[in-house]
């Protein structure tokens, strides 16, 4: 299954290294303006309120929810129009972190359908002190005895189990890791020189499809645990959406 | 940590990367004096740092003098600060990391080290902001400085009119200097340090130790952050279920939200092993008594930090008495005798 999804995520950028060398010179700018948004099916992700339930059945609240994008590309009609491959610090609960620009250059047609992007990072950055010297990057480290690189994820909170309370700490880094994901958008990317591209995550989607993730039985922390990494990562492919 | 060749190499790279960065950043600080001032000229400083620390945490307004950190030492160390013949340096002590096992109205005096990384400041987290911010605060509100006393004196009044281009020293004056001052205290030489920096090798109990700390099973690192070892956030560890000082309630005196009570923020654990009194209320005395806590004693609080009720540790590390040890040697570690010993930090009158 490890090795699976590292063939795919080979073949993905693989694939887009071939499609970037057919894609026509670009020769105008402009920019997206990306707006992520944290929805639990829908309504608002509140910080500290244990008020969700997951498909498990289970109640949690969210603390914590700080994450990396990266690798951008953007398609139309199947076919690579965009690259982007700058890394975005996202923290939930911190608004000024939620919105960031990916500048456009080139004279680009068309309706962009759609949109696809890393949770995390590659492996060429995932090293550790490789980011930028921020206070973020660094509380994101991922420490050396433990692989080294970054928390390509940390989602926090606390747990209801029966009457007992409890934390998570679902925790993810370490190469093969990093989580393609995609979903599409709707951006014409013809005339206006600012296209809006809101990303919400429904956080509910980590913990089902394909498989139901509970923190009861599965666990509540997966920090270097290879096998809820994996199941995670599987699970958030579709966490994302564009609308 | 285990330094493999792979880790060195990585190390070597990122190092390299994190210069480069640096470099380019840190030239764009200028401090040059105004054109209409050709008498003093400001000589431009830079936070000298371990290579794998963060950015310091720097105001555009207030770039790094070697002048202005020196005025700040002088005020540090100058009891005409206070109104009761106190001085910064009379609570935050050099030789045991600039703080002092006496305590004030039951609070450890915090300490001073590579505060130039913190955006939060005192165990209740209660100043936020830039060290000029906290610095402001000292001034004005804790000592309450009578700036009378200070403008009047030849020396400083000559200085800030010098390096400042005023006539009239005021509280953001005297905070400002006092930043710099503390930003230059930079703690980066200690045996943990060295490690890190493949000068010397630790012991196979320090090493364990670090194993412990920076891995689940002893999961200190996700508070204690590395290479700051505070990740300037608050966090109830469990130390109450009933908060029996107004203390103790910690953030939640700042914001009256029931979620926060009992939260503190993470102390930075360098040179800790020069602290004789441990927690906002020191209500530990020594370095084992913290490692039983975090083994055994912590309580179960509703708004206990997710981090503290993990599976693993949900009745607490329940360690052996050697993982005990091992963890105290490697907080040893952390000791740096070039930082408590730097004449550059000393009293300078
Ligand atoms: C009488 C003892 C005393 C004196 C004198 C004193 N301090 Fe402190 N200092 C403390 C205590 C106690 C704390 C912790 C207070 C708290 O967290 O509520 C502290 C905390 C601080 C902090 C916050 C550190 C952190 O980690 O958040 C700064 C900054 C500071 N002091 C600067 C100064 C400066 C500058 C002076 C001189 C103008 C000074 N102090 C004089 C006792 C003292
Ligand atoms: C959930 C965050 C968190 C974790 C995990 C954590 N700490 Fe702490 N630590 C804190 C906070 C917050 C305090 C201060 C609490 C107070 O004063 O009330 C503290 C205090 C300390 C102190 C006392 C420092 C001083 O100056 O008084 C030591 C030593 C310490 N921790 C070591 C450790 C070790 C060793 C581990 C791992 C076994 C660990 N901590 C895990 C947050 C954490």
């Amino acid at each position: 299954m490890k090795r699976l999804q590292f063939v795919l995520i080979i073949m993905v950028f693989s694939f887009v290294a071939c499609r970037k060398d057919t894609t026509p010179p670009l020769a105008s700018s402009g920019e997206i303006r990306v707006a992520v948004g944290h929805l639990v099916e829908g309504t608002p992700l509140l910080p500290d309120s244990l008020r969700w339930q997951n498909q498990a059945g289970e109640t949690y609240g969210v603390e914590r929810l700080q994450y990396y994008l990266s690798n951008f590309r953007f398609y139309s009609n199947g076919k690579l129009v965009h690259t982007n491959n700058s890394i975005k610090y996202i923290d939930a609960f911190i608004d000024s972190t939620r919105a960031f620009t990916i500048p456009l250059a080139g004279a680009i047609t068309g309706r962009c359908d759609s949109v696809s992007f890393l949770l995390g990072l590659d492996t060429v950055t995932n090293v550790s002190f490789s980011l930028p010297p921020t206070l973020q990057n660094s509380d994101m480290g991922w420490p050396n005895n433990m692989g080294g690189g970054y928390h390509f994820i940390k989602m926090e909170g606390h747990w209801r189990d029966g009457s007992a309370l409890n934390g998570f700490a679902l925790h993810v880094g370490r190469n093969g890791y990093a989580i393609p994901m995609g979903c599409r958008c709707s951006m014409d990317l013809t005339n206006a020189t600012i296209r809006l591209l809101p990303l919400s995550m429904n956080v509910n989607e980590w913990f089902r499809t394909p498989a139901i993730y509970s923190l009861s039985t599965d666990g509540s922390n997966s920090m270097n645990n290879m096998t809820l990494m994996r199941k995670l990562c599987n699970n958030a492919t579709d966490a994302f959406s564009a609308m | 940590m285990k330094l493999t060749r792979t880790n060195i190499a990585s190390l070597a790279l990122a190092i390299l990367y994190i210069m480069a960065v640096a470099g380019s950043c840190r030239k764009k600080s200028s401090t040059d004096p105004t054109p209409e001032d050709t008498t003093v000229s400001l000589t431009p400083d830079t936070i000298r740092t371990p290579l794998y620390f963060p950015q310091p945490i720097m105001p555009a307004d207030n770039q790094p003098a070697k002048e202005i950190a020196q005025l700040g030492r002088m005020l540090y160390y100058d009891t005409r600060l206070s109104n009761d013949g106190r001085s910064c340096a009379g609570c935050h002590i050099q030789s045991i990391g600039f703080t002092t096992p006496s305590m004030l109205n039951g609070t450890v005096v915090l300490p001073h080290v590579n505060m130039a990384w913190y955006n939060t400041f005192m165990w209740d987290g209660s100043k936020t902001g830039t060290l000029e911010d906290v610095m402001t605060f000292e001034v004005q509100e804790f000592f309450a400085t009578d700036l009378n006393r200070i403008n009047t004196d030849p020396i400083y009044s000559s200085l800030f009119r010098k390096y400042f281009k005023t006539t009239i020293i005021t509280y953001k004056h005297l905070a400002y200097a006092l930043a710099q001052f503390a930003r230059t205290m930079v703690s980066g030489n200690s045996r943990y340090d060295l490690s890190l920096r493949g000068m010397v090798t630790l012991t196979p109990d320090e090493r364990a130790g670090a194993e412990l700390f920076f891995t689940e099973r002893g999961d200190c690192f996700h508070c204690h952050t590395n290479p700051v070892m505070t990740d300037n956030t608050m966090h109830n560890t469990g130390l109450d279920s009933i908060y029996a000082k107004e203390a103790d309630k910690g953030y939640y005196n700042v914001t009256h939200n029931p979620n926060d009570l009992g939260k503190f923020r993470t102390p930075n654990l360098r040179n800790v092993a020069l602290r004789s009194r441990f927690m906002h209320d020191g209500r530990f005395s020594s370095l084992e008594e913290v490692i039983n806590f975090y083994d055994h004693g912590m309580r179960k609080v509703p708004n206990l930090d997710p981090i503290m009720l993990l599976p693993a540790k949900a009745n607490g590390l329940q360690l052996e008495d050697w993982e005990k040890q091992q963890l105290i040697a490697f907080l040893k570690t952390l000791t740096d005798t070039t930082f408590t010993t730097n004449p550059a930090f000393s009293n300078p009158n």
